[in-house]
């Protein structure tokens, strides 16, 4: 089986200057198209990619950024110190560019900014916090304990990674050359659409709407509470505590209204088991919770390890492009090619 | 195709996917150009449809607007494929068509006799998009989750929150995993649409939502991570970085970008906190800081830019709706129909593609094979 993008040329470039999740957003649709046989070659600014020198790094000698061995690996990484002209058929078929860049619209383009082309009035400095408080997504994440909290890791710039791949086999299957922009803001507005479709609503979630699903402590961490109205005789069930029989918590309406009087019932018992214990009596009821894993655990997880998911490298893990084709991963990860070449 | 048409012109997609990880990557496509057409069944319908807790009125089943948000731009067919000639009619749809995409519970494609097998033996060319919490195989495959569920078995939620505090989910009003999968599949659809111009055959892509929230954490398996420690709100890729609160309550996050003073940690932006909002804001950015309040729905909808944002529009009869998470330059997308009524197009679609007569049509609705109100029982 030959790999879905095999043959296809596609460059990155992006200016020195630009914004770290502008750069990551970038790196991210072009490791996806690596993954699936693109030939892809990455332009680095003079002066080095910025995301060689941050964290998290690889365990071993030497700081070598995790971060960009994740992103970069099997593709190739060219120095030059013009970036324009990129765009040329004779060495692209597709580029993935930032917004200094000029473009001669001779080859799809996928241009990637933090507001967009169409936002004249927005500019000064932004980041993927500032960002996720723009988009509500700081906003719905708080209201579970009080203070906003974001999303680990680098979502805003990896959910607009992956609206610019798809954007780029867009353009790739179109007859004609087309230019598709690509902002962060707009993809984790796209992402976060509930938060508008619930404004439409009359009667709009409470706060207890949102702590309605919470991690429960349980003796060796925690579990998800997740559980839609349908689950509740299983809840019941489950913990086996006659005062969840109460009228009181009869509904999820009147669950909300006592979510307090709730968990002090069911926290004692979440606590007193182990999480892959809670796990496997939910799951026998259907139950949607899950335990809470963390990076460690899921090197040993079944399920993770039946699907060949982690490539085990001698110093961590590689996580492999989570689709499956016809049955098969596409290529082995792991590689590191991220070495200069000439 | 000409230049003026979108990419996925002439495309058919049978949409079976439901809530939000398989409607959502249906609706990408239906926006690049693509026929989609959305099949529920008239004992089983989108449950999206029933998610809003809406007052009980006759056609509750076409008001939901989480339903309305994420199927615009599709059309409806309502066939219960349970009865054999609803399931004879949808593979002859398979026979002519180019994508299927499902994110039922694993099994249920088998139990309405349409596993890959059958699915491919109709359709060679069949590019079926079978998206799910865990993947097509595995010990795991069956268990029962939502997107939250992901957040915590994907290693992400073990990173939200602050240091000393529990794990946090974005909860069911964001869902997280669901959301990008429909990103990730319509990309990957797409890219196997290219890869059969030249294979010329169809393929399964077997999509698993958990592992896709892990991928999306990379660099943190990467680096032998295993203390997965929660960081609140700061980040170890910027400076300084905070999500505080003004005098009037009103929280803000704030980042140190380059060229920001120096700061030696939180406390040394204590006293920019205690000052009204508008003050503190204006502080912030001649100290070199990103910052944004945190905004919540209507802040949003009142925010002078969200008129111009591409990831809401408007429907064809003026109410809002889900937009695009991107734009092309030329041949911009756009909603070209609202979502469709349960049901609506089905005589269409029939009459068009299967040139299914008048009285054909008759007896498959005598018949409850196929309809345009749900005949199940629904909790409103």
């Amino acid at each position: 089986m030959s790999a879905p993008l095999e043959g296809i040329r596609l460059i990155e470039a992006s200016d020195s200057d630009a914004p770290l999740h502008i750069r990551l957003a970038i790196s991210m649709a072009g490791k996806i198209a690596c993954e699936l046989g693109a030939d892809v070659t990455v332009i680095e600014p003079h002066g080095g990619d910025p995301i060689r020198k941050l964290p998290p790094f690889v365990q071993e000698a030497g700081r070598r950024s995790a971060l960009f061995e994740f992103l970069n690996a099997g593709k190739r990484i060219i120095r030059a110190s013009r970036l324009q002209g990129c765009d040329d058929p004779a060495v692209a078929d597709a580029v993935l560019v930032d917004e200094s860049i000029r473009l001669s619209n001779r080859v799809s383009a996928v241009v990637v900014s933090t507001f967009g082309p169409h936002q004249p009035t927005l500019k000064g400095p932004a980041s993927e916090l500032t960002i996720m408080a723009m988009t509500g997504v700081l906003h719905l994440i708080g209201k579970q304990a009080g203070e906003p909290f974001r999303l680990p890791g680098h979502q805003p710039a990896y959910a607009a990674g992956l609206t610019a791949f798809l954007a780029m086999t867009a353009g790739l299957l179109a007859s004609t050359v087309r230019i598709a922009d690509v902002c962060i803001l707009d993809a984790l507005l796209w992402v976060n659409w509930k938060i508008i479709a619930e404004s439409s609503l009359k009667a709009s979630a409470s706060d207890k709407a949102t702590r309605e699903w919470q991690a429960v402590r349980a003796s060796d961490g925690h579990v998800a509470l997740v559980y839609m109205d349908s689950d509740w005789p299983a809840i019941v069930d489950l913990v086996g505590d006659a005062r969840l029989r109460q009228p009181r918590f009869a509904t999820r309406q009147t669950r909300l209204e006592n979510l307090d009087a709730l968990m002090e019932i069911l926290r004692p018992w979440f606590a007193a088991r182990r999480k892959a214990d809670i796990y496997r009596e939910a799951q026998l009821r259907k139950i949607p919770l899950g335990p809470v894993w963390s990076m460690s655990d899921l090197l040993h997880d079944a399920q993770y390890l039946e699907r060949d998911f982690l490539a085990i490298l001698p110093f961590g893990a590689m996580p492999r492009l989570p689709v499956m084709w016809n049955g098969q991963r596409l290529r082995a990860a792991g590689k590191f090619s991220s070495e200069l070449e000439a | 195709m000409s230049e003026f048409d979108l990419p996925l012109q002439g495309i058919r997609v049978l949409d079976l996917g439901i809530v939000t990880a398989g409607a959502a990557t249906s609706a990408l496509l239906a926006d690049l150009g693509a026929d989609v057409i959305k099949i529920e069944a008239p004992n089983y319908i989108d449950p999206f449809r029933i998610w809003a807790d809406l007052a009980k009125k006759d056609d509750w089943w076409n008001s939901s607007p989480y339903f309305n948000f994420t199927n615009r731009n599709k059309r409806s067919l309502c066939l219960n494929m349970k009865k054999e000639a609803g399931r004879s009619i949808f593979l002859r749809l398979v026979a002519i068509s180019d994508v299927l995409v499902e994110n039922f519970r694993r099994g249920v494609m088998d139990r309405l006799g349409l596993g890959i097998d059958v699915l491919h033996n109709a359709n060679p060319r069949l590019i079926v998009a079978a998206i799910s919490s865990q993947g097509d195989t595995g010990p795991e495959r069956d268990v029962s989750s939502f997107g939250s569920t992901l957040e915590a078995t994907s290693g992400m939620a073990c990173l939200t929150g602050s240091a000393d505090g529990p794990p946090v989910l974005t909860g069911r009003d964001l869902n997280y995993p669901d959301q990008v999968v429909a990103l990730f599949a319509a990309g990957t659809i797409i890219a196997a649409l290219f890869s059969r111009k030249k294979s010329n055959s169809g393929v399964l892509l077997d999509i698993s939502q958990r592992e896709l929230a892990s991928f999306l954490l990379g660099e943190r398996f990467l680096s032998g991570d295993s203390a997965s420690t929660r960081e609140g709100n700061s980040d170890c890729c910027t400076g300084l970085q905070i999500v505080g609160r003004a005098a009037e309550g009103t929280w803000i996050a704030a980042t140190a970008v380059a060229n920001a003073e120096q700061m030696d940690g939180e406390r040394s932006l204590r006293h920019v906190f205690e000052s009204p909002t508008q003050e503190a804001l204006a502080q912030l950015e001649t100290k070199g800081f990103a910052q944004s309040i945190v905004l919540d729905g209507r802040a949003i909808r009142e925010a002078p830019w969200f008129s111009r944002s591409n990831a809401f529009a408007a429907a064809p009869e003026g109410q809002i709706t889900k937009g695009f998470p991107f734009q092309f330059r030329q041949t911009p997308m756009r909603i070209a129909r609202r979502a469709p009524k349960l049901g609506q197009d089905t005589a269409l679609i029939l009459s068009e593609l299967l040139n299914l007569n008048e009285s054909d049509l008759m007896s498959l609705s005598d018949a409850g094979v196929i309809g345009d109100k749900p005949s199940g029982t629904y909790s409103v």
